[in-house]
């Protein structure tokens, strides 16, 4: 099998390529859901490679990392969701020493990041996609990071959108790379947005919370709310707690904060949009 | 007398505050009558009666009974999460 390696990618220090069979149409998804991350000149710790495992029954995949197989999935689409999930793995682990990483979403506008805090499945990456449609510069919709003068570094990573959240955005449909619905990986590019350059400054903490049929709302939260909320979605709050607890102090002080009730998109939208015509922002 | 544990992480954040509670690695967010409490034992190792005098000079309206009941509660509240020593 002839392969092509594809990078080097970095994501806050993570550097890596990722090796994949020359003619398949996952390679040219692969290469497409992480051009975001293309870093030229970078030098790369970390090789993965996604082969075809024709000597396994169906349509089986291998994935490696350095050459040791990590895992065996079941078809293309799976091979996708996990080399980006190894990812965020690797991206999380190395850039745990420098950054504190907040599990969270970050668009901006005129210079200021609102940031999208919540569990999976809140809503985040939908409301992120929904700004990113509407021209807002994209930070992450995976991985906050905050660095030591509290401001915000780009993980520009795919967007993901859940199958269930798909519907919204009939306009980035994707091809089919398996028979029932996978989350969709969509590279920044793909949206009237650029990927926000350098570091950014936070201007709105909102905290993300999907509701079918609710009002859409902003509520109002204290900083010290914002600070324990945004501490229980950080993934490496524990590696160094009074460092990330300064930090997250800092970065409510800047901002606004709120717990967002998602009734609708559309909804949720707007009032961010609100936030900034208003000048809160 | 009642006194702050050590090596606690405090940020104040309006009128709350955040606490970071390194033996059992615990953050707590103090309402605004906590964070009073906390502020004022803060300053040093003091007894229930010099607390609620101190805090009694910043709260007004309420009973003396009822002030006494609420910060001996508060007290517990703090002592069990590690935030203050009571002795």
């Amino acid at each position: 099998m002839k392969t092509v390696r594809l990078g080097p990618y970095t994501g806050l220090g993570f550097a890596f390529t990722i090796e994949m069979p020359r003619a398949d149409r996952l390679t040219e998804v692969v290469a497409a859901t992480f051009a975001g991350l293309r870093a030229e000149g970078e030098v790369p710790r970390t090789a993965f490679a996604a082969h075809p495992a024709p000597d396994l029954p169906g349509q089986q995949w291998r994935i490696l990392v350095d050459g040791e197989c990590q895992a065996v999935v079941s078809d293309r689409s799976i091979a996708l969701d996990y080399l980006t999930w190894s990812v965020n793995q690797g991206t999380i682990r190395v850039g745990s020493a420098a950054y504190t990483l907040v599990h969270a979403a970050a668009v901006s506008r005129e210079g200021g990041a609102v940031v999208l805090a919540a569990p999976m499945e809140s809503g985040k990456s939908t409301t992120c996609a929904g700004l990113l449609r509407r021209g807002w510069s994209y930070l992450t919709d995976e991985a906050v990071a905050v660095d030591e003068e509290g401001l915000l570094t780009p993980f520009p990573k795919a967007v993901t959108i859940d199958p269930g959240a798909q519907f919204l955005f009939p306009e980035l449909a994707r091809p089919a790379l398996a028979d029932y619905p996978t989350k969709w990986h969509v590279p920044a590019g793909e949206f009237p947005a650029a990927i926000a350059s350098g570091r950014v400054r936070v201007s709105a903490l909102l905290f993300p919370q999907y509701q079918a049929d609710a009002e859409t709302k902003l509520i109002p939260v204290t900083r010290a709310e914002a600070v324990t909320g945004l501490a229980r979605s950080t993934f490496n709050f524990l590696d160094a707690p009074e460092r990330n607890v300064r930090r997250l102090a800092a970065l409510s002080r800047r901002a606004r904060s709120a717990r967002l009730v998602i009734g609708s998109l559309e909804q949720a939208v707007e009032r961010i949009e609100c936030l900034v015509e208003s000048g809160v922002l | 007398m009642i006194s702050l544990a050590s090596d606690l992480l405090i940020e104040q954040l309006d009128d709350e505050l955040v606490v970071w509670e390194p033996r059992l690695r615990q953050l707590h967010r103090l309402d605004a009558t906590a964070s009073l409490v906390l502020a004022v034992i803060s300053e040093g190792p003091i007894s229930l009666d010099g607390l609620l005098s101190e805090i009694q000079e910043a709260v007004r309206g309420v009973s003396s009974a009822r002030l006494r009941s609420d910060v001996e509660s508060l007290v517990a509240q703090l002592t069990d999460l590690g935030l203050i020593l009571s002795a």
